[in-house]
């Protein structure tokens, strides 16, 4: 069975347009979930959520400190395990998986958060991941013997 | 097909040039909440609609690298 997804052309400010791999998740934490179309980055090296949803559905930010790196920003995370359920069109399609993600810390005064992005970490294990830009589709085949669909 | 994928391919088909770089939830095709974070749209969303699962996203409006 494959999961299939889709890129979504956004409108930009500068009055271009951006078209972006968007992949349909449910993030779980201890007190509630919420779903997501999260971008997938195969030049991210994990996944990254915004402290705003990790503290909203109760992930805890126990984890070891760090800083992730990107271009000339550098930015403090924490290490977290994320219950994340990759979601197709039916209930039976959907695959669960604990991925090993940063939590991005907000910077004191900022408003700007960005959305979760699936780094390569921990699903570009579990999936063989195939983007078809032309027919605008995006496949996600499990690769992993111990990965189960819902049924 | 699942409530929330039906969101997920409404989201997809849509512009929302009127919500440039907020954050939304989204139920039943619709934006039903949005906002300048992601903390105070998903609390709002949870209070207003506690028996759904809203489909939460920003609109990312700057060309970007992470």
């Amino acid at each position: 069975m494959v999961l299939t997804y889709k890129f979504k052309k956004e409108r930009l400010r500068n009055g271009g347009y951006a078209v972006r791999p968007r992949i349909l998740v449910e993030l779980t934490g201890s007190e509630s979930s919420i779903i997501v179309p999260a971008l997938i980055d195969s030049g991210c090296d994990t996944t990254v959520i915004p402290e705003g949803i990790a503290k909203s559905i109760g992930l805890e930010l126990k984890g070891k400190k760090d800083k992730l790196y990107a271009f000339r920003e550098a930015s403090d995370v924490k290490h977290v395990s994320a219950n994340i359920t990759f979601l197709g069109k039916e209930y039976r399609q959907s695959v669960t998986l604990t991925i090993p993600s940063l939590i991005v810390l907000s910077k004191e005064g900022s408003k700007e958060e960005e959305d979760i992005t699936l780094g390569v970490q921990g699903v570009f294990d579990s999936f063989e991941i195939l983007f078809k830009k032309q027919q605008n589709k995006i496949m996600f085949k499990p690769t992993k013997k111990n990965i189960f669909f819902k049924k | 097909m699942i409530e929330s994928y039906s969101n997920y391919e409404w989201f997809l088909k849509n512009d929302f040039k009127n919500y440039s770089g907020k954050w939304l939830a989204i139920i039943d095709k619709k934006v039903v909440v949005s906002g300048d974070n992601a903390k105070e749209v998903i609390q709002k969303t949870k209070t207003d609609f506690p028996n759904r699962k809203p489909l939460i996203t920003k609109v990312r409006d700057k060309l970007s690298i992470l």
